[in-house]
């Protein structure tokens, strides 16, 4: 009973982030197109960077590489981009997690670290593909910064309130 | 070298990176036409995604519908004197109507490039990231839909329907790169003449898309209105791309080149108007000849 609620949980999680990212794109389009950039939602990835923390590598990148595939179908059109870059970040903090201790700061400077790799993957295969002209300087100024505010500061203000969920359902069934 | 074979990781990751490339060029290939599971994950995707988007979009129409209310008397004089010229309007359209059927009939017309079927549907979602910006829609080929049909939303074109799956949809925004307006023919019809051109592109840092192939040499006012020309494609003939923000001569200083202010907001999208053209294509003509 309790095994599943543990399985089950991150998978709910990621695919409610998934989603998430697409309705905050949509509903709120004028709004992230900010002065200091171009801010991108990336739910997705903080919620992967905190269960990272608490699952096994290998579950993980599976289901990294599953989710990234539904958003590359879903969003895109196209295999790969977002596969690569889910399962990159999922890589660095399974390495990093032996030698830091999850908890908010740790958390919000992991994401950075993450959406930055994430970000660099995604932007390198857009520009390989020519789906984007602009610079590297250009990308750093008008994406890059404003998407770590932002999704620097979400991991902040929520990231708590995940790890204890997180937590509570692992310590339950191992109670149990 | 045995050494090197036996390092398990390095295995795996070069056996990834291949699999990545691979996945990668296959898919991009076949862009617009997935293959069959691909189209099964997005659409489930998009089935799920309605429950966040259903709701928002019942309460945004609410809250829209309450702000409409306190505007009502205003709107209800404007109507009134509305209401006194509609007789005359009808009439007239009546008589034009049925002018129009009567010729058609002469020139043993199906269809012109103006006649077209809307279907009209929600937005579920849209790309976080915007390398590609594309809307998700909830309307796919079980409604008709086809790849290339034209999509209208705040009574501007906005865009083409990328990739097709049986309950939603794929929208490619004219404003996505540079390269996803190319191609829309259009023309701008002025008193005196009316003026050719193909849209060339969109203009990232102006903010406006790119007229070029403008075989006329007259002079173009800013604020005229920029149609869609019908002329090729899925394209119905009259459909509002935007206004006329500036004129000047193209790269080879030869022909002129219009850069237009689009009508529709890119940035409020909630709902849109797929256009499905009556008239045939060249790809149907193809199909019946064979």
């Amino acid at each position: 009973m309790n095994h599943w609620k543990q399985t089950l949980l991150p998978l709910l999680l990621m695919f409610s982030s998934v989603l998430l990212d697409g309705f905050i794109a949509s509903y709120w389009a004028s709004t992230l197109d900010t002065n200091i950039g171009l801010v991108v939602p990336r739910i997705i990835l903080l919620i992967l960077i905190i269960l990272s923390f608490h699952y096994k590598e290998s579950f993980m990148l599976g289901s990294a590489a599953a989710f990234g595939f539904m958003m590359d179908a879903y969003y895109l059109g196209f295999l790969g981009v977002y596969m690569v870059s889910f399962m990159l970040v999922v890589t660095i903090v399974s390495n990093l997690k032996q030698i830091i201790q999850p908890n908010v700061l740790s958390y919000t400077l992991v994401s950075i670290l993450g959406i930055t790799a994430a970000e660099l993957v995604v932007y390198g295969l857009m520009r390989i593909l020519s789906i984007t002209t602009i610079s590297f300087q250009v990308f750093v100024v008008s994406r890059l910064s404003a998407t770590l505010l932002f999704n620097g500061l979400a991991m902040l203000l929520f990231s708590y309130f995940i790890h204890r969920l997180v937590v509570n359902t692992l310590s339950e069934s191992e109670n149990r | 070298m045995k050494n090197f074979f036996d390092n398990k990781k390095l295995i795996t990751l070069l056996v990834s990176f291949i699999f990545f490339i691979g996945i990668l060029w296959f898919s991009f290939s076949h862009f617009g036409s997935p293959p069959y599971f691909q189209k099964i994950t997005s659409d489930m995707t998009a089935v799920v995604g309605r429950v966040f988007s259903a709701p928002v979009n019942a309460l945004n129409s609410f809250f829209s519908d309450v702000n409409h209310l306190q505007d009502t008397f205003e709107e209800n004089q404007r109507l009134k004197q509305e209401v006194d010229r509609l007789a005359e309007t009808q009439a007239e359209i009546t008589s034009l109507n049925e002018e129009n059927e009567s010729l058609k009939e002469e020139l043993d017309l199906q269809s012109t490039l103006t006649d077209y079927n809307a279907v009209t549907g929600s937005v579920i979602a849209r790309n976080p990231d915007r390398w590609v910006d594309q809307l998700i829609i909830d309307r796919g080929s079980t409604d008709g839909l086809q790849n290339g049909m034209s999509v209208m939303s705040n009574n501007g074109l906005i865009g083409r329907v990328a990739e097709v799956n049986p309950t939603s949809a794929k929208v490619t925004l004219l404003t996505a790169n540079e390269e996803a307006a190319v191609l829309t023919s259009t023309e701008i019809v002025q008193e005196d003449e009316t003026i050719y051109g193909v849209i060339n592109g969109f203009d990232i840092d102006r903010g406006n898309l790119v007229m070029e192939q403008i075989t006329s040499d007259a002079t173009i006012e800013e604020g005229t209105d920029v149609v869609t020309s019908g002329l090729g494609g899925l394209v119905p003939r009259g459909l509002l791309v935007g206004t006329v923000a500036e004129v000047s001569l193209d790269r080879h200083g030869l022909g002129q080149r219009v850069y237009i202010e689009p009508a529709a907001d890119f940035e409020n999208i909630r709902f849109v108007t797929i256009i499905n053209r009556e008239a045939e294509t060249v790809s149907d003509a193809d199909e019946e000849s064979e």
